[in-house]
């Protein structure tokens, strides 16, 4: 609050202030979140990258070995960087809580989707897991209202729908843009204006 | 300054109302976040939220982050239903002042 003079008497004017003054106190109390879509985005980009070279260059069998390394890497920071976050989280709000709640549904998804691919085939599970991201992207960008992150939910499902149509090695393109422009680019605007609405 | 007298007491004072608007947004916020945020002294901020412990508006737990401890604040459902009583009566002062104008 800005005046710290504490009144016990206050006016109804104060009232409505002090109110709006703490209501979006509580709304602009929202954490950097800009690093789990950074350590995502480009962990999915590079493991894509690898897949493509993998498979086109070197003709390899073990051409999936970049998602086991890098996912299972991904998964150890993130688990670190989030017990450390939560120890330094002073509130809890409905926003933060009903966001875990997606991307756990959005993971979730994501791990099923090993039961198309095994019974499918992989070229049948890409379009639906671009899909999928995209959803967790575009809750995230309404609820926050930012526009980056909804239009990298839209860019997500178009290249879902284009995965429909290509072979393997282009689904890997397709996965590599929808993570450049649905997880990196949003990132690091969420990055940089968090930087300069704090400073 | 014209004072409403059916403005709920509790509610009417500015460090209670702060704390009580805070917490509206928010599952959950610890003693130092509401301390930091309201810029109210560490003492006085107990005071009040005692105040409104006892009154039932608010909810405390006291815990342990490590070795250091911890006070945790949630707003109760007395609380919700009499901060929402609360903004009614101001916006109908706020009506009734503009009609009189």
């Amino acid at each position: 609050m800005e005046n710290k003079e504490l009144k016990e008497n206050i006016t109804e004017e104060d009232g409505f202030r002090i109110i709006n003054e703490m209501i979006n106190t509580a709304k602009t109390a929202i954490s950097d979140n800009s690093f789990h879509y950074l350590l995502w985005g480009w962990l999915v980009f590079i493991a894509a990258a690898l897949n493509y070279y993998l498979l086109v260059y070197v003709k390899t069998e073990y051409q999936w070995l970049p998602w086991l390394v890098l996912m299972g890497v991904g998964g150890i920071i993130a688990g670190i960087y989030g017990a450390v976050e939560k120890k330094k989280e002073k509130h809890v709000s409905y926003f933060s809580k009903f966001m875990a709640y997606t991307w756990t549904a959005v993971v979730i998804g994501i791990i099923l989707m090993g039961f198309i691919a095994s019974n499918f085939g992989v070229r049948a599970a890409y379009p639906a897991l671009m899909i999928i991201y995209g959803i967790g992207l575009y809750i995230s960008g309404r609820t926050f209202k930012f526009v980056p992150l909804i239009i990298g939910s839209i860019v997500c499902w178009i290249c879902g729908i284009a995965a429909c149509y290509v072979t393997f090695d282009y689904q890997l393109m397709l996965l590599g843009l929808s993570v450049l422009i649905g997880y990196i680019i949003p990132g690091y605007i969420l990055k940089w204006s968090y930087k300069h609405a704090t400073v | 300054m014209q004072q409403f007298k059916e403005l709920d007491p509790i509610l009417h004072s500015q460090l209670r109302l702060a704390v009580v608007s805070l917490l509206i947004g928010l599952k959950e916020a610890e003693f130092t976040f509401i301390k930091e945020k309201t810029g109210a002294t560490a003492g006085n901020l107990s005071v009040q939220i005692d105040k409104l412990v006892n009154e039932g508006y608010i909810c405390i737990e006291k815990t342990y982050k490590g070795k250091r401890p911890l006070t945790i604040c949630r707003i109760t459902k007395k609380g919700i239903e009499q901060f929402d009583l609360y903004v009614k009566a101001l916006q109908e002062y706020l009506h009734t002042n503009k009609k009189g104008k």
